[in-house]
C-alpha cells in the first residue's frame, strides 16, 4: 500500500513537472523549417525489459545540436497519459546538448507496451518518434 | 395547458423520443446458406518494402485510386506511393496551415466517396480534407448528450448515443454524407463485463459527415452472444457495406457473417469457422480488467479480425487469427456465400484493398531496421 502511495505521489510529482514544462510556442504551429538547426540523439528507443505493474521508469535522452542555428524544442507529446516529461532546455545552441527524460508509470499496465513521443523542432525534419518498450506483468 | 407549454411539452417529447434508437438487428429472419466451393488453397505471397520516409513508425496503410498511402498516426502525413512502393508525395502534417491537421494523434482515418478525407484525433475532434488535401470542414463527434452521467447510472439507456463510444481499433467507413463506425458502451453501469449488454446494445452509429451529429445508433448482437456471455470478449463487428446499403456483418467471436439490409433486417448467414482456431474464451465481469483481459485472450484464442467486401469482384475477405502457438493467421475469401479459399497469411495480417487484382495487405513495420512493408498476393481467377 505505501508502495502505491509513493508511486501515485511520484506520479502526481512528475504530472506537475510536465505541467510546468510548456515549450514557448503553442502546442501546434506552424514552424520556420528554413533553420540550420540540426538535431541528433544519443538513441530514439528504450527497452525496459520485463517490468512489474504500478510502477515508474525513466527513460533519458541525449540530444545534440549538430546544426549552426538554435534548435528549439516546440512541443513534445507522449501518446499516453501515463508518459509525463521533462526537457532540461527547449532552446539549445549550436553544438549544445539537452537532455528529454520520459517518465512511464505502468499503473493498470499489462503485457507488452509501446509508447512513442513526438518531438517537434524547428529543423527541417521537424518532427522525431522517441519509444519506449517494456513487457509489464 | 397554455400553447406555449403545450408545444414545448411536444417539442421535449419528441427530441426525447428522436433521440432513442429503435432500429435493432432481427436475427430471427436469417437463413444460413453457407457452402464451401474450395478453389484454391494457398496463394504466393510477395512483399513490397516503401521507400524511406521521416516518420513516426505508427500508422496504417490504406488504399485509393491505385495508390498506396502511408498514414502517419503521429506525424500525421499522409505518404503516397506508387504499388511498388516508390515514394510519390507526401501531404498534410501536423500543424494549424490549411494544409495541415492540428491533432497530435489520428485515431480513425477514412478516405471519402468524393476524393476527400476524414481525419480523428483523440478527442472526437473531426477534419475534413478536399481531394487537394486542403481543410475545408471541423467539427466534434455530437452524440446527443440529454441525460447527466449520474443519471445514467442510476438508469443506462441502451437506445440513447451518448451511452457509447467508438471501437477504437475499429474501421470507420465512409458511406454516401455518413460515417458509419462500430460502438461499444463502457459505461460502468452499462458494458460488455456484463450479462445483459449483448440483448440491448446497439453496435453502429451513423455521423453526420457534415457537422458531425450522430444520426442514428442501431444494430445488434446475435442471441447467439446473449447465451454466451464469454464470446462477449470479442464481442466487436467487423464490417463493410455495399452500394445497396447491404451490411456484410461478422463479429470477433461468431463463425457466421450476416447481410443486413439498413433497415436492420438480416437477410441471410453464412460462414465457416477458420482453422485451427482455439476458441476457450474467458470473459470478465470487471469492467477495469476487460482490456487486459482482451489482450490476454487476444494471445491465447483466435478471432476474426477484418472483413472487407469487394462488390465488383463479389469477393468478401475475412481475416482471423488463430492463438498461441499457430504461426500464422487465416484469410477466408467468399464468393455468393461460399467459401472459395481460407488460406494462411502472415500474422497479423490486415487488409488494406485491391490493385490489379493483387490484394496489398496492412503495414508491418520494423522500427529497428527502419522499414514498412507490404505483403500481396494475386487473386486467381
Amino acid at each position: 500500500m505505501k508502495f502505491l502511495v509513493l508511486v501515485v505521489a511520484t506520479f502526481f510529482l512528475f504530472s506537475c513537472v510536465q505541467n510546468s514544462q510548456k515549450p514557448e510556442a503553442d502546442a501546434i504551429q506552424n514552424i520556420n523549417t528554413q533553420s540550420n538547426a540540426e538535431i541528433q540523439f544519443d538513441k530514439e528507443k528504450v527497452d525496459f525489459g520485463i517490468i512489474p505493474q504500478d510502477t515508474l521508469v525513466t527513460a533519458l535522452y541525449q540530444i545534440k545540436n549538430t546544426g549552426s542555428d538554435t534548435l528549439k524544442i516546440t512541443d513534445i507529446q507522449p501518446d499516453c497519459s501515463c508518459t509525463s516529461f521533462y526537457v532540461s532546455k527547449f532552446k539549445i545552441a549550436p553544438n549544445d546538448t539537452a537532455l528529454v527524460q520520459l517518465n512511464i508509470n505502468t499503473f493498470h499496465k499489462h503485457g507488452n507496451i509501446e509508447q512513442y513521443t513526438v518531438l517537434v523542432t524547428n529543423t527541417k525534419k521537424k518532427f522525431y518518434s522517441l519509444k519506449n518498450t517494456a513487457i509489464v506483468n | 395547458m397554455k400553447p406555449v407549454v403545450k408545444f414545448s411539452v411536444l417539442a421535449a417529447s419528441i427530441c426525447f423520443y428522436s433521440c432513442k434508437s429503435e432500429k435493432k438487428s432481427d436475427y430471427s429472419t436469417a437463413k444460413n446458406k453457407s457452402e464451401k466451393l474450395i478453389k484454391f488453397n494457398d496463394v504466393a505471397i510477395d512483399s513490397i518494402q516503401l521507400d524511406s520516409i521521416n516518420t513516426s513508425y505508427v500508422g496504417e496503410i490504406y488504399i485509393k485510386d491505385n495508390s498506396l498511402y502511408f498514414l502517419d498516426s503521429r506525424f500525421c502525413f499522409l505518404h503516397e506511393f506508387q504499388k511498388d512502393g516508390s515514394i510519390v508525395h507526401s501531404y498534410i502534417g501536423q500543424g494549424s496551415g490549411k494544409n495541415e491537421l492540428p491533432v497530435k494523434n489520428v485515431t480513425f482515418f477514412s478516405f471519402l466517396p468524393n476524393g476527400g478525407s476524414f481525419f480523428m484525433g483523440t478527442g472526437y475532434d473531426c477534419y475534413i480534407f478536399n481531394e487537394k488535401f486542403e481543410r475545408i470542414n471541423d467539427y466534434a463527434v455530437n452524440w446527443r448528450p440529454t441525460h447527466t452521467y449520474e443519471e445514467l447510472l442510476d438508469k443506462p439507456d441502451p437506445s440513447l448515443p451518448e451511452m457509447y463510444s467508438l471501437v477504437y481499433g475499429g474501421k470507420v467507413r465512409a458511406h454516401g454524407d455518413d460515417l458509419i463506425f462500430p460502438i461499444v458502451s463502457q459505461h460502468q453501469a452499462y458494458n460488455p463485463t456484463m450479462k445483459t449488454y449483448a440483448a440491448e446494445a446497439r453496435i453502429f452509429a451513423s455521423m453526420s459527415l457534415k457537422n458531425g451529429y450522430i444520426k442514428d445508433i442501431y444494430g445488434g448482437f446475435p442471441p447467439f452472444f446473449s447465451k454466451n456471455f464469454d464470446f462477449m470478449v470479442f464481442g466487436f463487428p467487423i464490417f463493410d457495406i455495399d452500394q445497396k446499403n447491404n451490411y456484410k456483418v461478422s463479429f470477433g467471436a461468431d463463425s457466421l457473417i450476416y447481410e443486413i439490409d439498413d433497415n436492420m433486417n438480416v437477410k441471410k448467414s453464412f460462414g465457416f469457422q477458420g482453422r485451427n482456431m482455439k476458441t476457450e474464451f474467458k470473459n470478465t465481469s470487471d469492467m477495469e480488467l476487460f482490456n487486459s483481459n482482451y489482450h490476454e485472450q487476444s494471445k491465447l484464442n483466435g478471432h476474426y479480425t477484418f472483413l472487407e467486401f469487394f462488390e465488383n469482384k463479389d469477393l468478401l475477405f475475412r481475416g482471423y487469427s488463430k492463438g498461441i502457438g499457430e504461426a500464422s493467421d487465416g484469410l477466408q475469401i467468399y464468393k455468393d456465400n461460399a467459401l472459395i479459399a481460407d488460406i494462411d497469411v502472415p500474422r497479423g495480417f490486415r487488409m488494406s484493398g485491391i490493385i490489379d487484382n493483387e490484394v496489398y495487405s496492412n503495414a508491418f513495420i520494423d522500427q529497428s531496421k527502419n522499414t514498412i512493408k507490404i505483403y500481396k498476393f494475386k487473386l486467381t481467377n
